[in-house]
């Protein structure tokens, strides 16, 4: 070939070579070619950069910041006029609620890998990633951390995530970029993480008293302990000394998909995605299993009044099942509890109850008012349309409802006619 | 007034208006495909330049706008022509772009996805017969390349417990094809 190129030949050789470079050029289009008739997919993307800090930067940066924007919120806690609200991950809104009809954002907590809470007396508790975190909360506008517990939730480094061991990650950066595909492959994920609370009541100890959590809480006061659930085991914690909580020990929870915890008088009631369970906390640092009421495969929080425990099943894509409706359950006999009956909704979340009247945020069906004074015959007094509602906790006749758009107070004095006092919008 | 305008290019200016329709069998990433368009044309010696439109349904329906010239040459007996059209790429049926384009995204929910065209360029090469005094036949073989944008919102997870984070995401198609004419011009 090279000859060709090179050399003089004579003509009958000329020919011949003339034919070889046709040849090389023909293949070599259609090689060029092949790679030129690629389908091809160039994807704008935005990917998430960590932002690191030590743990001491993360301790000595929880104090009391200035009011910031709620744009992605979690869980509900109340205690003495104030709701707790969660920043999924980076920690927790302090709202002054005492007027229902101006409520106003006092503080934020920075808390980095914050998702849970409960208020006792005036030490909050919260989880920081893998620890547990207390933090004195007397004065709202300037909160102290008084505690650490270190490593006490290891699940919370399951799934994709393990923490730098000497750092922590206190918030992310998106950054846009553009990846190139030869072939159409593109994904996404869907939000479909909703929470939601309900009214848990838990009776005060050492005159230090407990505030008020919700049916999605996976943390729940009773007395002077805390007890806490992860996916299977349930966790408990001595807060005789508020400001200095002790991890004492952990059980089964009964299963493997456990979602929330309600604790009412001396039971705790487990919430999984396929049924409840119910343990006896009479000795207090010893849970022990009562009874179990298995319901088809759903999102399922709970809560209870004593005699009746009220579970609201949901379906959707993280919940499985087809079911959406709430089970009104005999709990009389711990050890076997019964269904008294079901009754249909649209795509119930949290739920809390104030003596007769039951409050169940339907999502977009918005919030609704029960007479639950007969469990057999629950029957819609009031409806608040027009939101999508997914938490909710019942204080002395105002609703705190979490919603997609608002954290919403609701005055439900007559449950019939029930009325938006104020609100505080999500900005997303 | 059209008609005399049509007049005056083509006896001051010497344009003659011609109408194109031709067929393609397009060659890409997956099986053959076809499009059908019809170019007019203003012709001029050797050149022709005009508008065309049609329908392109490689992997999708969609119906490509473009500007197009053509120049022709003569070596000795033969006489091939080079072309390129340029123009915007209307997209169509969206529904069955969707089955083959975000199927992880629509499993997880009814994400809303929001589609639009692109740029459509071809240039290639071919022969020109005649058939008739002033009918021709077209042959020829290019690169023709189309892209649809596709936008929807998605969230990142973060690698643990409940921390998505929304985004908005872009994605451009872009399909790379040869493709085999043969037009007809009158």
């Amino acid at each position: 070939m090279l000859r060709c190129v090179t050399s003089s030949f004579y003509l009958k050789s000329k020919i011949y070579c003339m034919k070889k470079i046709l040849l090389f050029a023909s293949l070599f289009f259609m090689i060029g070619l092949q790679s030129c008739i690629k389908d091809e997919l160039r994807r704008k993307v935005t990917i998430f950069r960590p932002v690191f800090k030590t743990k001491m930067e993360v301790r000595n940066s929880i104090i009391s910041d200035v009011p910031m924007d709620v744009k992605n919120p979690g869980k509900l806690f109340y205690k003495d006029g104030f709701v707790f609200l969660n920043e999924l991950n980076k920690g927790i809104h302090i709202i002054d609620i005492k007027n229902p009809s101006n409520p106003t954002s006092v503080a934020f907590v920075k808390i980095p890998g914050n998702v849970d809470m409960a208020v006792r007396g005036n030490i909050l508790y919260a989880d920081l990633y893998t620890d547990l975190v207390a933090i004195d909360i007397s004065n709202p506008r300037a909160v102290k951390l008084t505690n650490v517990n270190e490593g006490v939730f290891p699940d919370k480094l399951s799934y994709a995530y393990m923490a730098d061991s000497g750092k922590i990650i206190v918030d992310w950066i998106s950054v846009d970029t553009v990846l190139r595909e030869d072939e159409f492959f593109a994904w996404g994920m869907r939000k479909d993480v909703m929470m939601s609370a309900t009214s848990s009541s838990s009776p005060a100890s050492s005159g230090v008293a407990n505030g008020t959590g919700g049916s999605m809480a996976r943390f729940a006061l009773s007395s002077d302990r805390m007890y806490t659930v992860d996916s299977r085991n349930l966790k408990v914690f001595n807060t005789i000394n508020p400001e200095k909580p002790v991890y004492v020990k952990q059980v089964s929870a009964g299963g493997w998909d456990i979602e929330t915890i309600f604790p009412f008088g001396n039971n705790l009631f487990i919430g999984s995605m396929t049924g409840m369970y119910i343990f006896d906390i009479s000795t207090k640092d010893n849970p022990v299993l009562q009874g179990t009421f298995v319901h088809a495969r759903v999102c399922d929080p709970v809560i209870s009044d004593g005699k009746f425990a009220y579970v609201t099943l949901r379906n959707g894509s993280m919940c499985s099942g087809f079911e959406n409706q709430l089970d009104v359950v005999d709990i009389a006999d711990l050890k076997k509890p019964a269904l008294v009956k079901s009754y249909k909704l649209t795509n119930p979340h949290g739920l809390s109850k104030d003596g007769n009247t039951l409050i169940i945020c339907d999502g977009k069906d918005g919030v609704k008012f029960f007479d639950a004074s007969k469990a057999s015959d629950v029957k819609q007094l009031g409806w608040v349309k027009d939101i999508n509602a997914f938490d909710v906790i019942a204080v002395n006749n105002v609703a705190i409802v979490s919603a997609v758009d608002a954290l919403y107070l609701i005055d439900y004095s007559n449950p019939a006619m029930p009325v938006i006092k104020g609100s505080v919008k999500i900005k997303n | 007034m059209l008609i005399s305008v049509m007049g005056i290019s083509q006896t001051k200016l010497k344009w003659k208006l011609r109408a194109m329709p031709e067929l393609g069998l397009q060659i890409g990433s997956i099986s053959p495909s076809g499009d059908a368009r019809l170019n007019l044309l203003a012709e001029r010696k050797s050149w022709m330049l005009g508008l065309g439109g049609g329908a392109d349904f490689y992997r999708f329906e969609s119906y490509p706008v473009y500007v197009q010239s053509r120049k022709s040459f003569v070596v000795g007996k033969w006489k091939p022509f080079a072309y390129s059209s340029l123009g915007y790429n209307i997209m169509g049926k969206v529904d069955q772009f969707t089955e083959w384009g975000n199927i992880w995204g629509r499993l997880g929910g009814p994400t809303s996805y929001k589609y639009g065209g692109g740029l459509y360029a071809e240039a290639g090469a071919g022969l020109v017969a005649k058939i008739k005094k002033k009918d021709r036949l077209y042959f020829s073989a290019g690169f023709v390349q189309k892209t649809v944008t596709e936008k929807y919102d998605s969230f990142y997870w973060l690698g643990f417990q409940n921390q998505l984070e929304p985004v908005k995401n872009t994605n451009v198609y872009t399909m790379n094809r040869l493709v085999m004419r043969v037009a007809f011009k009158f």
